[in-house]
């Protein structure tokens, strides 16, 4: 009698045991939107069923955990992603890209510069690529983001298209008083803005495109870095990274 | 009798002169003027439509000014200086 009760005791746990179906976590499929003034990208997405909770990640490194379907990213970075989880199994990730696209090089020249070959503006193109534009064909005044201006031959400054009525975007620059391009993840808050804006070599400044001049908004209004690389003259060159996501002010390069 | 003759011969001349049929005038036929009228009304008609055209195309080209250029002053592309108006945000 004992003996039997120890065999359905053991076949009841085999049971059990086998019967435990394997949990599938759907991979979460998240959104965002902008707060903070751009200094927040706030992700939310559905509840993942059987999910303990959720690991963040940030460009590959996963850096923390919740239990709700909700995160505030305000560490900078070019990639997140969310991932759902259940004791150790883990679903897949949803990526959410928010790296900044970068122009290595470009070369732009003061308006003072008398070569009808040396464009003096610049501007984004849909992709974030930064293009020059010579600014003395009116049909290029639409896509001109910023121009240099000449105080002297040996001052430039950048400045807002508005300045010269090539078109009405009030975009501006702030110094961001470092020289180290990649060390700047993050433009200033609105507030010290300035066009024109005084170009010295090595700094890095931050760039703020307000195409209707009406402050900090998600609608239309993209940041990024210049970095100076260097000023020959009339001649500046320039590295930059534009942020593609309205309003964000994350300029960490992909 | 030789004065007689002259004077003949000079009548015989003068009638031969004077009996010259008149010279062949341009003569319009009706079917001629009717295809000249076809062609001044199918003008006409042309310059009514390029008018039309020109009056669009000028509209157009008004709004194309409106858009982009109303107002624009020479931008400063030969120079150096002139300080611009500051704006901070």
């Amino acid at each position: 009698m004992r003996k039997l009760l120890t065999l359905t005791a053991f076949a009841l746990l085999l049971a059990f045991v086998g019967c435990e179906s394997e949990v599938t976590l759907e991979t979460p499929d998240v959104s965002y939107t902008i707060t903070d003034q751009g200094a927040t990208l706030a992700l939310t997405w559905d509840e993942i069923a059987d999910a303990d909770g959720y690991y963040i990640y940030a460009d590959g490194v996963k850096i923390d955990s919740v239990t709700t379907p909700s995160y505030d990213a305000t560490t900078p970075a070019a990639l997140y992603e969310v991932s759902a989880y259940a004791g150790s199994d883990e679903s897949g990730k949803d990526q959410i890209d928010c790296g900044a696209v970068e122009t290595t090089s470009l070369i732009v020249y003061g308006s003072g510069d008398p070569s009808p070959d040396h464009p003096s503006g610049f501007g984004f193109n849909a992709s974030g690529a930064a293009t020059t534009y010579a600014v003395s064909d009116s049909t290029n005044w639409p896509y001109i983001d910023y121009w240099i201006h000449s105080v002297s031959a040996n001052e430039q400054e950048f400045a807002s298209p508005s300045q010269a009525s090539y078109n009405d975007e009030v975009n501006t620059t702030k110094n961001s008083g470092q020289t180290d391009y990649d060390a700047v993840t993050i433009c200033d808050a609105p507030g010290g803005y300035i066009a024109p804006n005084t170009i010295n070599a090595n700094a890095v400044y931050y760039f703020w495109i307000d195409p209707d001049g009406d402050g900090w908004g998600t609608n239309n209004d993209y940041f990024g870095k210049i970095q100076v690389v260097g000023v020959n003259g009339y001649a500046v060159t320039l590295k930059l990274a534009y942020q593609p996501i309205a309003g964000l002010r994350w300029c960490v390069v992909e | 009798m030789k004065k007689l003759a002259t004077l003949l011969v000079i009548a015989i001349a003068l009638a031969i002169i004077g009996c010259q049929p008149p010279q062949q005038q341009n003569v319009v036929t009706t079917e001629q003027l009717d295809a000249v009228k076809a062609e001044i009304s199918a003008l006409k008609t042309q310059v009514t439509n390029l008018q039309t055209a020109l009056d669009s195309l000028t509209a157009n080209y008004n709004a194309h000014l409106d858009k982009y250029h109303k107002s624009m002053p020479k931008p400063p592309s030969g120079g150096t200086g002139g300080g611009l108006k500051p704006i901070q945000k």
